[in-house]
C-alpha cells in the first residue's frame, strides 16, 4: 500500500456557497444550524458531492493530461461543517483507494482510476502525509 | 450560517419516485463564467477555467427533476466516470434513468444512472447515485 496523495481540508462557508449556488442545493442541512439541531446529526454536514468533487479535482493530471476514468466514493458517515476532512489516496494491488476521515472516523471510501486503468502516482503532494 | 435562500424553500420536494429523472428527455443547462467562478472557489481549484464537476452538476440536477430530495433521503454512492473535458461553451445535456428496489430489511434504495452529453452529443461523462430513499416517501 502506497499513499500517492492525502490532503486534509476544512470547507469553509464561502466555499459551501459557492457549491449550493452553482448547485442549486440550499439544503438546510448544509446550511440551517437551528434546522440540524433537531436532526439525528444534530449539526450541520458537508455537501458528500463536494467532497466527490474535490477528490476528483485533486486527482487530475497523474496521468498526463488529465481527467481521472473513474471517481466512486460511498458515505458511510455524516461530515459535519467545521470539521478537517483528512483524504487519503492509496494505491492498493493496482487501483487507488480513497479514504475520507472525519473526526476520527472514517466518513466515505471509495477509488479512483485512470485512463489506463492503474495507480498513478502523483507527481507532487500538496500537503504532507499526515 | 443560518440564513438559507428562500428559492430552497419554494422548490417542494420530490413527492413521488415518478418525479425522479428525465423521462428519456435530454434536460439542457448552459452554464455561466460566474458558476465556473464558484465551482473553481467550492473547489478549490482558482485556476481551473471549466471545472469537470459542471457535468457534475447537471446530471444531479438532472436527478431530481427542479425538486429538492424529500426530508431523511440519504446519499449512499456517487460513481462518476469520465469520457471527454467540459466543453467551452458549458452547455450540457443530461438524461437520468431511475430504478428501484427494496433490501431485505425493507429499506427502499434508489438508483439513478445519468449520461450527461455534449451539444454535438459527444458523451461527457456518466453518473450513478444511489440513494436510501424515507419510507414516507417510497410508498407514494
Amino acid at each position: 500500500m502506497t499513499t500517492v496523495r492525502s490532503f486534509q481540508w476544512t470547507p469553509d462557508e464561502p466555499e459551501l456557497l459557492a457549491w449550493g449556488t452553482v448547485s442549486e442545493d440550499f439544503n438546510p442541512l448544509h446550511f440551517d444550524d437551528e434546522f440540524c439541531r433537531r436532526t439525528s446529526v444534530g449539526r450541520r454536514v458537508v455537501f458528500g458531492a463536494l467532497v466527490l468533487a474535490r477528490v476528483q479535482a485533486e486527482s487530475r493530471g497523474w496521468s498526463s493530461p488529465g481527467l481521472p476514468r473513474s471517481v466512486t466514493l460511498r458515505f458511510l458517515a455524516p461530515m459535519p461543517v467545521g470539521s478537517e476532512l483528512a483524504v487519503t489516496l492509496e494505491s492498493v494491488n493496482g487501483t487507488v483507494q480513497c479514504t475520507v476521515s472525519a473526526e476520527g472516523r472514517v466518513a466515505a471510501t471509495g477509488s479512483v482510476t485512470h485512463p489506463s486503468g492503474g495507480s498513478r502516482a502523483a507527481p507532487d503532494q500538496r500537503s504532507p502525509t499526515p | 450560517m443560518t440564513s438559507i435562500s428562500p428559492g430552497w424553500y419554494a422548490t417542494r420536494p420530490v413527492a413521488r419516485l415518478a418525479e425522479l429523472g428525465t423521462n428519456g428527455v435530454v434536460r439542457w443547462r448552459t452554464f455561466s463564467d460566474e458558476d465556473c467562478v464558484n465551482l473553481s472557489h467550492a473547489l478549490g481549484m482558482q485556476d481551473t477555467p471549466a471545472p469537470d464537476a459542471l457535468a457534475f452538476v447537471a446530471a444531479r440536477s438532472s436527478v431530481l427533476g427542479g425538486h429538492r430530495m424529500p426530508p431523511g433521503a440519504v446519499m449512499a454512492e456517487i460513481e462518476w466516470v469520465a469520457h471527454v473535458e467540459v466543453p467551452a461553451d458549458l452547455t450540457i445535456g443530461a438524461t437520468c434513468d431511475v430504478s428501484t428496489r427494496t433490501d431485505s430489511r425493507g429499506r427502499t434504495w434508489v438508483t439513478a444512472t445519468v449520461a450527461t452529453v455534449t451539444t454535438d452529443g459527444h458523451p461527457l461523462a456518466d453518473f450513478v447515485f444511489r440513494f436510501l430513499w424515507p419510507q414516507e416517501a417510497a410508498s407514494r
